[in-house]
């Protein structure tokens, strides 16, 4: 079941209602350092956790911009290598390169949005994090808070007042 | 307190509905299972229709292009009716799994993933054939823009460098779109599927754990895929519709192009989603999931896309009449009564009429009518692209007016690309989750589950 040789006390909650409560108690009682497991992305689990929004927008936004600017770039470089001049008119040709312009944006934007996301949830990882357990992706809750010694028990006793399951050392 | 949590078994399919997390993953993973006899038979179809395809194009690679019937005036043939057929197919996938997502348009839930294969898929089977209408295939690279000795450089104003920028663009975007959504059931997958396959996918799944960091990146990375997506839906057959509006032919040479070619993809998307849905419904037994009401309102769809074809086929008449332009004007009368005719009425007949059936309620329920107007649409809309790429071959001048059938080398290439696209089809059901965990799972009220547990 564990999947790390991180120790800790994982806990086991059968709906999200209840590790959202079990969430705000572990952070009032002064602990930041845990993983939370769940399903689906639960709102509810979400606002006690409260996360600030994922800074993947930026990350987005600079790809795109960046695809922008190098198809402009591209275009018209590849323009003033090899000169198609026709009856005088200007060889760089603004108004049909927007289709391209266009589609390096979205290309560029999703590569980085894609490659964003990797990198910001720490994946590809060849093993899944401290305490997961394969029923989180089934229908199961979980809090795994990293802890030794006498701070078990208080992590245990504090879990199974909020609801846990299910409550087991690692 | 100290309720035992036990893990899920995969194993037999509920026969009703969706009522917890855990059903829909049994439901749903249940189906990816040990392969049948007749799974391989029906593979084994798909696979030899792909050496078919090989065969003829192997044949074209060692003789040329002179086996296709393609000659003086007709230099795009059935090549391009394939591929501009097969990249509208592709636009029904990342209109259900963008715009519709966008939209907060909840049927699209139980069919998008299905979509959006689909829709990779037949975007691999449409950029299939610019490259084969090449020729000389093994110069393919020359298109992409590479500094060489040479010192070319592709001319970015060409619609045919238009189209390689879109459609590789599109392939890239809908087969990241498409894997990121799989993610996490991968993960489930990974979880549930007993044997080798569950370390495929781990490998697949990158090491998803269901924990905040990964969602909260993935719920942003999402809804940033669906609205890069949603414009670049729009563009992609719009581009495709540069190829012929961006030139002087009459027929062609039309600013209505973009939305007409836009509004018939998305017709012949839905109706190529229709006619593999249906199917996969029956047989991986999911119409608790794949509801009737999903199912009608994909036909409200169709009426809504089939009216503005219809539209679009009537305003183009029009406006080819009331130009008063001879050549635009003989360009339309073929269709209506010349030589094209058997082809334009077949279009209309298809694309148009064919929809209407779905103003009757008991049509847009009726599987039978969904399928054989998917599949009647499907027909029409091949009909469509022939109509716009053989019928408007004949121009200005009478060197232009041959005639064209296509050769048994084509007919093998057009065949062997359904063969193509129905193998991957036909993999994808049988190894991935064909309907979005996470997505049904989301559709489910908290209320539900809490009372699955006793606490409500």
């Amino acid at each position: 079941m564990a999947t790390c040789d991180t120790p800790g006390v994982l806990a086991v909650f059968p709906h999200g209602g209840i590790c959202a409560d079990a969430v705000r108690a572990v952070k009032q009682a002064g602990r930041t350092k845990f993983h939370v497991y769940s399903p689906i992305a639960d709102h509810r689990v979400v606002a006690a956790i409260g996360q600030k929004v994922s800074p993947l927008g930026l990350i987005t936004l600079a790809g795109a911009l960046t695809g922008f600017l190098s198809a402009i770039g591209l275009t018209s470089y590849a323009a003033a290598s090899y000169k198609i001049v026709v009856m005088g008119k200007p060889f760089l040709s603004w108004i049909p390169w927007v289709v391209i312009d266009f589609e390096f944006t979205i290309l560029f934007g999703c590569l980085s949005n894609f490659i964003g996301m990797l990198a910001l949830s720490g994946l590809p990882r060849r093993r899944t994090t401290p305490g997961y357990d394969p029923r989180f992706s089934d229908d199961k809750y979980g809090i795994f808070v990293p802890c030794e010694g006498v701070e078990r028990e208080q992590v245990m006793s504090l879990l199974r007042e909020h609801g846990a399951a299910e409550v087991h050392e690692q | 307190m100290n309720e035992t949590l036990a893990p899920t078994a995969i194993g037999d399919i509920p026969e009703e509905g969706v009522r917890d997390f855990a059903s829909v993953n049994r439901q749903i993973l249940g189906n990816i299972k040990v392969t049948t006899r007749q799974w391989w038979i029906v593979l084994g179809i798909l696979i030899a229709g792909v050496g078919m395809f090989l065969s003829c194009e192997m044949n074209q690679f060692f003789h040329g292009i002179g086996v296709d019937g393609m000659n003086n005036p007709t230099f795009w043939g059935t090549m391009l009716v394939n591929f501009v057929f097969w990249v509208g197919i592709g636009h029904a996938g990342t209109l259900i799994s963008a715009i519709l997502y966008l939209f907060r348009a909840k049927f699209r839930t139980a069919i998008a993933r299905s979509a959006e294969a689909m829709t990779v898929f037949a975007v691999m089977t449409a950029g299939l054939f610019p490259v084969i209408h090449l020729g000389r295939v093994w110069v393919f690279y020359w298109l992409a823009p590479y500094p060489n000795q040479r010192e070319l450089w592709p001319n970015f104003i060409s619609p045919l460098m238009f189209d390689f920028v879109a459609i590789s663009t599109y392939f890239t975007v809908s087969l990241l779109f498409w894997f990121t959504g799989l993610i996490p059931d991968l993960a489930a997958a990974r979880d549930h599927v007993p044997g080798w396959r569950s370390k495929v996918y781990r490998v697949l799944s990158l090491g998803w754990s269901n924990n905040q960091r990964n969602w909260r990146h993935y719920a942003r990375s999402y809804l940033f895929f669906a609205a890069l997506a949603t414009p670049l839906v729009i563009s992609v057959h719009s581009v495709v519709s540069w190829d012929f509006a961006l030139s002087i032919v009459p027929g062609w040479h039309s600013t209505i192009y973009p939305p007409y070619f836009v509004a018939g993809a998305i017709h012949s998307g839905f109706a190529m989603v229709l006619v593999l849905l249906l199917p996969m419904r029956h047989f991986q037994k999911v119409k608790n999931i794949i509801t009737m009401d999903v199912l009608e309102k994909m036909a409200k769809f169709m009426i809504f896309t089939g009216l503005i074809l219809a539209y679009s086929y009537g305003f183009e008449i029009f406006v080819g009449m009331f130009s008063q332009n001879t050549f635009e004007m003989a360009a339309f009368l073929k269709r209506l009564s010349g030589f094209a005719a058997v082809s334009f009425w077949t279009t209309a007949l298809c694309n148009c009429l064919a929809p209407v059936i779905f103003f009757w309620k008991r049509a847009r329920r009726s599987v039978p009518w969904l399928f054989l107007v998917g599949v009647l649409v499907n027909i029409g809309m091949w009909y469509e692209r022939y109509l716009i790429i053989i019928t408007q071959r004949q121009t200005y001048v009478p060197f232009s007016w041959g005639d064209y059938f296509p050769s048994a080398n084509e007919i093998g290439l057009t065949v062997g690309a359904f063969c193509w696209f129905g193998m991957w089809v036909w993999l994808f059901m049988r190894f991935m989750p064909t309907i979005s965990i996470v997505d049904i799972k989301e559709e489910i009220p908290h209320a539900a589950t809490e009372a699955q547990h006793g606490h409500v």
